[in-house]
This record gives structure tokens, sequence and C-alpha cells, in this order.
């Protein structure tokens, strides 16, 4: 009786957040109730702005809410609304019904919820007799409302199958729910954007599984107001799952409303060999043509999130002891197993260096990515804090059991729970709290992404760089004037000159210290081979560890205490920062240089679980972790 | 029990009931059906309803043969779902309980949403969260920081130093030399206490707040380490006109509101009804039976 009662209060509220379609009578008028007092943003805000971009603004690039068809379906109760009120400090009620705060608010925040089926999820719950009439949807519908969660979980799981396999029924293709759904979005957006304190953007997720969960996803961010945004429906997989489509529709959305948006690409680590292929999608060599669009309209990749780190495998940088972090790579999203040499076009590092080598093929770099964070968690709670975890899916919300569970699973191919992430989020070097400040800094790339910590870094490349700017107050601003900050070009000199990085990094100021600031640095050699290397730049407990003679740093040591899920900062350094010489330098090679910082081990989250719930897992699940942030390359271009 | 079947025949209430219920019975009898004849009423409401879902459908209205079927079926819809109402059916289904249930809950939450409050409502609000909307402190400070990580004593350092600074900051870039190199700026211009707290550690902007302004004082601690501080200028923190923040009030008071209003709607409903727990897993019906006994005397 009790478990019913509940369940019904649960529908209802999704019903609530999301009726989206304008057939059902009762959803007519009812969800305004959600937008009144809306006041659409006419002029760009009028928030004073630095005169250089001294400010770090943490935010999420990809949350999904229960208006996706995948987590509605799940039993997501949340929506826009309760997920902005969260990512801002204030304290709702998880899916799960439990308390959920963010320790600290974000600066930003993008919802991302699917377009693909946007707003159809509310139709499969109320029972819209128009789509009942297809067996498969009303199979969804009576497995969610079921109150089963097992029930619920498999229609979730079957929607991202077939959603993969294009094999959704055609009236979940319908786009007459999509438009409802998204000016509702919209105005939840504008709603909630304070210039100056904190941003809101409006985005949604392309969801693009080509052949079958190749995951090709992009998130689309707008630099715009809803007047703007509402002028065009969002693109979705079934007009096209070829990102050359997509960008095609980018344009023309910029043509028609004057308007600017960008394309965030994810989990190249779920692409089965897609994501930095060395062909278009359709199978065509790459073009000039193909590269000047897709740089045009993707400058940022999504490097870390709930799904797993894409920076690199320990099969690509083997000499790399930190590539082993967060690994994914037991198949496509609906975990299709692999082909051989798959890893080598998933993840960023071998991406970058792969643009290097087109760049000299075809004059312009299709893969020049800044480096961007998002969480991809689909409960409308951004969690990214490893204490303060609440999972992928409503199934791993906080609870006893949901390490061991299985967080996904496709016929009979799993993925455990405590292989998800508690992260990542992207911190930007704006000169203001406004979406043009923040838009404009993710355009120059001028973002870096974290796995959780609001760890600061810096990173200036030039070619007249001493140690001597580094210690003066306003060094920031100065070296904006001598050189160029991360997601910067460096233009080639004619004397040859190796080029300087100014790199400082200070720990999250309630976080844990850190181990090491490395600078990775990728190139083509002079008989085309691609090349990576990672230096050791500046470290902490420099008085005890020096680099032995390949240049190797020893381990910074672990001060995680298992029995309390705590850390103690006795190791590391609070601060790290220097000016480090590239000393292989080759005027004639192309090269990127990005920076990664260390922190020490602290507890992962599956340890504050063992802790809180008093129980020991199995030997496979990783309790510490080296949290890090990864920057934009600077890139180096040869002259001709 | 003898007393009382005495007690009814000797009432004339009771004669009359039974009097009553032998002419029904008997009516029922020589009229079976037809007798309590319902009306279906097809009326301008209705018309307009099917033709508008028609419309939606095929994109047109529909024509007078269509029209002629299109009323025929909502006829024979109407009567099943009457007949079916009669004989219960509604009861026990759980497609129907949830679209009841969410039924009710929109109409909770609109009820909720219709109204606007008044603007002295919106004040009480505004007085009763006064904490949540004041504007943040604005500081300007300057700092000398002490590394704990290179010192062995890095309060002790500044505590040392403090007593032979200047009465000013104004030679800023050699005194800090006097301590160590820090990672952000030396000196803050105007920026708010959520600004300081999201650099230095939350609390830092707190205890700046406590320190006399216009000379060098601490030490005062922050997530990198020990720092002396010279306060240039405070800017406590203040309430903002109501109108300035009217937009944001209304938002937040309509979105408790509606919390607070769906869950009295179920609590006031809830009052009527008393669980009892018949559940054979007798573990289970101990853990449920504490909570409910809590709720049933509510």
């Amino acid at each position: 009786m009790r478990k019913v009662s509940q369940s019904g209060v649960l529908i209802v509220s999704l019903l609530f957040a999301g009726c989206g379609g304008g057939s059902d009578a009762n959803s007519t008028g009812k969800d305004s109730a959600l937008v009144t007092g809306t006041t659409l943003t006419e002029t760009p805000s009028q928030v004073a702005e630095s005169k250089y971009p001294d400010k770090i603004l943490w935010g999420d690039t990809h949350l999904h809410t229960s208006w996706s068809a995948d987590a509605g379906s799940a039993g997501t109760t949340i929506g826009p609304e309760d997920a902005v009120r969260f990512a801002m400090g204030e304290e709702i009620k998880s899916n799960s019904g439990q308390p959920a705060k963010i320790h600290r608010p974000l600066d930003w925040f993008c919802v991302t919820d699917h377009s693909d089926a946007m707003g159809l999820i509310t139709g499969i719950i109320s029972g819209d007799p128009e789509l009942m009439k297809d067996p498969v949807i009303k199979q969804w519908h009576d497995d969610i409302v079921s109150g089963d969660p097992k029930r619920a979980s498999s229609a979730s799981m079957n929607m991202i199958q077939r959603q993969s396999t294009k094999t959704l029924p055609p009236a979940a293709m319908d786009p007459k729910y999509a438009q409802s759904v998204w000016e509702k979005n919209n105005a939840i957006m504008e709603k909630y954007y304070k210039p100056g304190s904190f941003t809101t953007f409006i985005g949604y997720e392309w969801t693009s599984n080509y052949n079958g969960g190749n995951n090709l996803h992009r998130n689309i961010i707008y630099r715009g107001n809803a007047k703007e945004a509402n002028q065009v429906t969002p693109y979705t997989t079934f007009q096209s799952d070829d990102p050359e489509s997509l960008w095609k529709w980018m344009d023309a959305y910029e043509k028609k409303t004057g308007g600017q948006i960008l394309a965030i690409p994810h989990n190249g680590n779920l692409s089965n060999g897609l994501m930095f292929a060395q062909t278009t999608l359709s199978g065509k060599p790459l073009t000039k043509e193909y590269a000047a669009e897709r740089q045009k309209w993707e400058v940022l990749y999504e490097v870390t999130q709930v799904k797993g780190t894409s920076e690199t495998h320990p099969s690509l940088s083997p000499t790399d002891e930190f590539a082993n972090f967060e690994i994914w790579d037991r198949g496509n999203l609906i975990l299709q197993p692999k082909k051989p040499g798959d890893f080598k076009s998933e993840y960023i590092r071998e991406g970058l260096k792969s643009g290097l080598k087109l760049e000299q093929q075809l004059g312009v770099n299709p893969y020049k990515y800044g480096l961007v964070g998002g969480t991809d968690d689909h409960t409308g709670i951004t969690s990214a804090e490893e204490d303060n975890f609440f999972g992928k899916f409503i199934a791993s919300e906080r609870s006893k059991d949901r390490w061991d569970e299985n967080a996904m699973k496709f016929d009979g191919r799993v993925v455990k729970g405590w292989e998800l992430g508690a992260a990542g989020w992207t911190g930007v070097w704006a000169t203001a709290n406004t979406r043009e400040a923040i838009w404009d800094a993710m355009k120059r790339k001028e973002t870096y992404a974290s796995t959780g910590p609001r760890i600061t870094v810096r990173f200036f490349g030039g070619f007249d760089f001493s140690a001597a700017d580094l210690g003066k107050t306003n060094w920031a601003e100065a070296a904006y004037g001598k050189g160029v900050p991360m997601g910067g070009d460096l233009v080639a000199t004619t004397a040859g000159k190796a080029p300087s990085f100014i790199v400082m990094a200070a720990k999250d100021p309630m976080g844990a210290n850190l181990d090491r600031v490395q600078i990775i640095k990728g190139w083509v050699d002079a008989k085309g081979n691609k090349q990576e290397k990672v230096y050791e730049v500046v470290w902490g407990d420099a008085e005890k560890r020096k680099l032995d003679a390949k240049g190797k740093l020893s381990a910074v040591g672990n001060t995680v205490n298992l029995e309390t899920a705590t850390v103690d900062n006795s190791i590391g350094d609070p601060e790290l920062s220097t000016v480090w010489t590239d000393p292989d330098f080759n005027a004639a090679l192309p090269a990127f240089y990005y920076v990664r910082v260390l922190e020490i081990p602290t507890p992962r989250w599956t340890a504050f679980d063992a802790v809180k719930y008093k129980i020991k897992m199995s030997k496979d699940v990783p309790l510490t972790l080296q949290e890090r942030a990864y920057t934009s390359p600077i890139w180096y271009t040869p002259k001709k | 029990m003898i007393t009382l079947v005495k007690k009814l025949i000797r009432e004339p209430l009771f004669h009359f009931l039974l009097m009553g219920a032998v002419i029904f019975a008997l009516y029922y009898a020589t009229h079976p059906v037809n007798t309590t004849k319902q009306t279906i009423v097809i009326d301008d409401d209705m018309v307009n309803r099917i033709g508008n879902l028609f419309q939606k459908q095929w994109g047109r209205q529909p024509s007078d043969a269509e029209w002629t079927s299109l009323v025929d079926n909502e006829i024979r819809e109407e009567v099943y779902y009457r007949q079916a109402l009669k004989m219960n059916l509604d009861h026990n289904d759980e497609l129907i309980r949830r679209r009841m249930n969410q039924k009710l809950d929109f109409i909770s939450s609109d009820l909720a949403q219709m109204a606007t409050p008044p603007d002295s409502a919106l004040q009480t609000y505004y007085l009763k969260h006064k904490s949540k909307y004041l504007s943040q402190a604005s500081i300007s400070f300057s700092h000398i920081y002490f590394n704990a990580d290179k010192r062995d004593h890095a309060k002790a350092d500044a505590l040392a130093l403090l007593p032979s600074l200047p009465p000013t900051d104004s030679n800023l870039q050699e005194l800090t030399k006097m301590g160590d190199v820090f990672a952000f700026t030396y000196h803050t211009d105007e920026a708010s206490a959520k600004e300081i707290d999201a650099q230095m550690g939350e609390g830092f902007a707190a205890s700046l707040l406590s320190l006399p302004v216009g000379q060098w004082s601490g030490p005062v601690l922050s997530g990198f380490g020990t720092h002396l501080v010279f306060i240039n200028a405070v800017k406590p923190p203040g309430e903002p006109a109501f109108a300035s923040i009217k937009e944001q009030l209304l938002n937040d008071y309509r979105y408790d509101y509606q919390q607070q209003f769906n869950q009295k709607v179920y609590d006031d409903f809830r009052k009527e009804y008393t669980i009892q727990l018949a559940i054979t897993n007798a573990a289970l019906q101990k853990q449920l039976a504490g909570k409910l006994k809590e709720e049933n005397v509510r």
C-alpha cells in the first residue's frame, strides 16, 4: 500500500515536471506553474567585465534531468528547475527522497537533456492514447507505471538500446513534444539567470549513437537567451546521426537567429573508434572542409565525467603511470565490444596528436580541442564531490548496495556501480559571471577540466617568459601581454627559440594538497610519427623528492585513512608554480602542450560509502584516487 | 439481542423502511430496465472537443459523414464509460489510480501557483528569510602570505613580523617579500565574501570582517596557510531594497508555497485515513508498524 502510493507520487511529479504535449488536455496550462514570473532577458547583461580574465568560474556543461527519456523512465523525478536550484546551493530532495545539497554552489550551469524524444517521456508515463497504440511504447508505459524499479530500469535500458540501434518506434520520434518542452526548459534557465552571480546556459544534448551505441554525443551550449533559442527546435538524431549534419544545422541556427552556439563532444571512450577517426562517419577521407567545419563548431572536448575519463589509455601511453585513471574500455555505450585498434581514435591525447598530423596533410587541424569536464549525471543532481556523490541514475543514488549493483546492463554485459566516477566540472577563466563572458571564454578555450576539486590552474605560453615573470603581484595580467593563455596558439618565431610556459596551480582551498604539475607534450616528428612525452615540471615536497635519471618522480605517498575516509595534508604542497622551457623543442615540428595537475591521493566515493554503511567491498574496487585537472592545450605551429 | 429486535419491531421508522424496500423490490421486478433513463448531452463543448482532436490528428475538420460516426463513437464510449463506472471497473486499476493521483496533484499545484501574493506577503517572506537575501559583504584588502608547507612555524613567523609592519600597505610589493610567494593576488579590491571564500577557502571572508580597518593585523588562516592582512575598506552586508529583489522573492515564495501547499493537501487528506497493517511478513510488519503508529495519531 505504502509502496504504491509512493511510486504514485513519483510518477505524478514526473508528469508535472515534464508534461510536454499539447495533445493532452490535462497538460494545457498546468505546467506554466513552473515558469511564472519569468521575464526574458532582452539585452546583454549589464555586468562590469574585468580588463583581463581574472575569475575562475566553476560549472557543469552536462546534466540530464527527468526530462531526458532515459532518466525519466529510470525513475528520475528532478526536473530542470530543481536541478538548477541544486547547482545554486539550495537543498532539494533527491529522486530517492534523500536531502541533497552541494557543498559549495557552482558559478554557472547547463542542463543538457537529450533532444531525441525530449518531453516524450511524459506522454509515455501518462499513457497518451496515441502513443499507447505502439506495443513497444505500451510496454515501456506498463513497465514504468508498474512501480517495480527493476521493470522501470529495464524500460530505460531498452530505450537507450533502441535509440542507439535505430529501432525506436516511429511514434517516439514525433517532434511535437519537443518544442513545448524546449521552451519550458529555456524559461526556467531565464528565471534563474542572475548576471554577475549565477549563470544558467540554455543547452541540450544531441545524442548520436552511430551504428549501435557508438557514442558521438555532442552537448550544444547557447550564448543567447530563450527568445533566440526558442526560434528553432533542437536537432535530433532522427534527422541525422552524423555530426556533419549537426554542424549544418548549427550554421542554419546562427544564420536564422543571429545567435552563437558551440558543440562539445564527449565519451570518445565509448565511441568504439569513431570519435577521432581517420575518415568521416560516412567513410570518406577527411578533407580540409571537414576539418574547418569541425574546428569551427567544436572547440571543446569533455575529457572526464561519470562514465569514465577519456584523456588517454594505458595501452596508448604505456610510460605514463597516471594513464590508468577511471578507465571504461570494455565497449561502447551499450557495451558492444571494441575492435583492436579502436583505442587509438577514442582518447583526446591521441586525438590532439592526430589533429597535428592531419593539419600537415589537410592544412587545417580538425581536432583542435580545449578541455572541459561535465558530470553527465542523469539524476538532475550535478555531483562531482566524492563525499557527496549522487550517482548516474536513481539506482546509484546513495545506498548501501549501489557499489555492487549493475550501473549499466545490456544483454548480460555489465558495468558495476563502483565503476562510476564522481566527475567532472569545468573551470573557466572569464571576465565576468555572465553568459556572454563565460561562453566567450569557452569559445577561446580558456577552460580546464577537473575530476571534481576546484584546483586553480593558470597556464601561459610565450617566447619571452622568464622566472622573474612569476614573482610580481600582477603577474597574470602581465602574462596576457607577453604570451597566450591556455587554448591559445604560439606564433612561430624565426629565431627557433624554445617556448617557455608559466604554470601556476593552487589546491582547492577546501581540499587536498597537490602532488605534482606535469606538462604533457604531443608532437609529430620529422618522420611523421606521432609522439608524446610527460614532463614533471614542479612538484610537492621538492626538498625530499628528486627526478631520477629517466626524468621520473617518486610517488608522493598516501595519507588516506580508510577507517574514517579522511586524508591529511602532511604531504604535497598547497601551491606549485614554475616557468618551464621545453628542453626538446624543434622549431620545425608542430606540437601541443597541456597541463595535468595531480592531487595527493584522497578517498574515492567508494571509500566514503564503505565508512558510512560499514561495508567491505571486493578487492577490485578502488578506494582512493588522485584527482586531477587537465588544461586546454597551447599549440605551436611551425612557420611554413 | 432479543430486546433489540423487540425494540425494532415496535419502532415506526422500521416499519416504514421495510415497506419501502418491499415496494422497490416489486417495482424492479415488474420494470427490469429503462426506468432510470439517463441523458447524454451532445453540446457545443463536446462537439468542439471532438473536432479539435480530429483536427490535431488529421490536420482538418471532419467531413459530414465523419461527424456522424465520430459522434456515434463518442456516444458508444460514454455509454460504456458510465456502465463501467457502475460496475466499479475503475477500482483497483493501476492506470486509473495513477491518472487520478496525477490530476489531483495538478490541481493542487495549480491552486498553489494561481495566487499572486500581494507585496505585503512578499515583504513578510523577505523579513522571514532576510539572511538569505543579504547582499554580500564587499572587502578590499592586502595580505602577506606564510606558507606552512615551507615553514615550520608559519603562525609564529607572522606574529613576529606584525609589530614591524608600517601603518600602510602602500609599498605592498616590498612587504610581500617578507612572506612567501602566493599563487593569487596580494591585493583584492571590492571582492564579495563569496568570491573571497571561493579563492581562499570558506570562512576567510568572515575572519576578515572581524579585523580592524586601516592597519596590519592577523594572523588569519586560509585554505593555503597563514596571512597577515591589511583591510583597506569594508562594505558590510546590506539589505537590498525590496523592489530590487522582488522577482527573486516571488520565484522563491512560489516555489516554497507550492511545496508546502502540496504537502498540506496530502496531510489533510491523509488525516481522514487510518492505516491497518495486515502483512504476513512479520519483519516488515514490525518495521512499518512503528512509523505508521506515529502517522495514524497525527
